[in-house]
């Protein structure tokens, strides 16, 4: 029972990996554009192109999106316009290529989402379901669903359940394809830092998977 | 299946994942991995809309409303000034025959003569703003003592533009002096502008209604406060927004009253 992963780093491979996963939610994803087109569009949007702002939103958006996911859960779709707010207002002053660009958005993205938990703690009154609270999600009913569905929110909802520092630190190396050095500068950790809390929250997650925690 | 068949994850296991090198994990995870980086679904773009419109709004104040430094303002005037000097100069000229007395020598042309008697009147209006019974021709030439191009218009463009924004902070920008000065103040400068726009915009619009649409404006303006007699800003407009196709069909005598009625009777 053991398997070879490729390579988790870039999210562009991830459809290699995916050919063996079952029941896709979507056979037929939206294209995701690559690193020199990124590269070409910070210029473009940075003087004022809308098209390439666009193209750097769908070349971002889908992983930050998941990423929001496991930090804030269903409020991830406003805190992510919030960040692109944001983004878009200060993308004159990023300076840098497309890696660099995912790491910047991410750390707005992180930030807002903190912003956000720290105003939901402050306002209890406004609900939030428990199940998108990471400390209080039961991990063996999303494992079950996880195993049964194996679709990325059943996924994401089993990454959430990890401690938050784990769970940060799986999101930014499964799915944004970080390594530990731009993993670590968005969390504000040492690289081993990183990968201490990766490898913990993988190793849970396989527990949790195989029903064992 | 046995606790010992499962592959260790360890820290290694997370340093080779991190580097993109291929790790090996049990298979229940792969999959679960795979599942939480598979591509991206159409769902998760469906805040491109709101993020486009952010953009352009941010684009919009980069651009627009907050020139960021004195060289965007300098090069955006040496733009309208290289458009419209000549123009604008001719049509100076043609409509008010006060504005020649300002720069008399070198700029008169020919066509232009029937506009001499104007020079004495608007000379001593403009000597003394405020000297009487030539309110019209008083204004405007005091506003062509502060500044004789017609850039002040785009000053005033750029001017309301950021106002609601930075209000106070743009009038120090030392690119809006000539404004100030010509306003008369920093206080003035919103009913200068004001005027000023508002005579361009009317006389812009009825380009063969010259006559008519100087008499129009010239008592609105005067409305707007005592500064016609007072020699700032409303007078302005009168002299230099006017275009030249305006002008020339009906030639000097009909500018000569736009600054004032009381002008008008001499004649």
């Amino acid at each position: 029972m053991m398997s070879r992963i490729p390579r988790w780093g870039r999210p562009q491979r991830m459809g290699d990996v995916l050919e063996s996963v079952p029941k896709r939610a979507n056979p037929r994803p939206p294209v995701t554009p690559a690193d020199g087109d990124v590269a070409a569009a910070i210029v473009l949007a940075q003087r004022g192109d809308e098209h390439a702002f666009r193209v750097l939103y769908r070349a971002v958006q889908p992983n930050l999106h998941r990423y929001l996911r496991v930090l804030v859960g269903q409020d991830a779709e406003d805190v992510a316009s919030e960040a692109w707010l944001q983004i878009a207002r200060d993308l004159r002053s990023f300076s840098g290529d497309a890696d660099g660009f995912r790491g910047w958005t991410a750390t707005i993205a992180r930030r807002r989402a903190l912003d956000h938990l720290r105003k939901a703690r402050r306002h209890p009154a406004v609900a939030v379901p428990t199940e998108w609270f990471p400390e209080q999600a039961t991990g063996q009913d999303t494992a079950e669903a996880a195993i049964e569905m194996m679709s990325t929110d059943a996924a994401l909802a089993l990454i959430a359940s990890l401690p938050p520092d784990q769970a940060e630190a799986v999101v930014l190396a499964v799915v944004m394809g970080m390594n530990a050095t731009a993993a670590g500068a968005i969390l504000g950790k040492r690289p081993g830092a990183v990968r201490t809390a990766l490898y913990r929250g993988l190793r849970t997650l396989a527990r949790r998977v195989d029903g064992r925690v | 299946m046995s606790k010992h068949q499962q592959p260790r994850i360890n820290r290694r296991t997370a340093a080779r994942m991190l580097r993109g090198a291929p790790v090996i994990v049990p298979d229940t995870l792969v999959g679960l991995l795979a599942a939480a980086a598979a591509p991206p679904r159409d769902g998760e773009l469906v805040g491109e809309q709101r993020a486009a419109a952010a953009f352009l709004a941010a684009a919009h104040r980069d651009t627009v409303l907050k020139p960021r430094s004195p060289s965007m303002i300098k090069s955006m005037l040496a733009k309208l000034l290289t458009v419209k000097i000549a123009a604008a100069a001719a049509a100076v000229f043609a409509v008010g025959g006060v504005a020649t007395a300002a720069v008399a020598g070198h700029l008169a042309s020919p066509s232009n003569n029937p506009s001499t008697p104007a020079p004495t009147s608007s000379s001593a209006a403009g000597a003394a703003g405020a000297h009487g019974g030539r309110p019209g021709s008083g204004t405007a030439s005091s506003a062509h003592q502060g500044s004789p191009s017609p850039s002040l218009v785009g000053l005033c463009h750029a001017y309301t533009a950021g106002a609601g924004s930075d209000h106070g902070k743009a009038l120090q920008n030392p690119a809006f002096t000539a404004l100030i000065t010509a306003a008369g103040g920093r206080t003035k400068v919103d009913a200068y502008c004001a005027a000023l726009v508002k005579a361009t915009h009317s006389r812009s619009s009825s380009a063969q209604g010259v006559g008519a649409s100087a008499v129009d404006t010239a008592p609105g303006n005067s409305a707007g406060g005592h500064e016609a007699s007072t020699g700032h800003p409303t007078g302005a407009p009168e002299t230099h927004p006017v275009g030249p196709p305006a002008t020339q069909p009906t030639g000097a005598p009909v500018t000569h009253p736009t600054g004032a009625s009381a002008t008008h009777a001499p004649h």
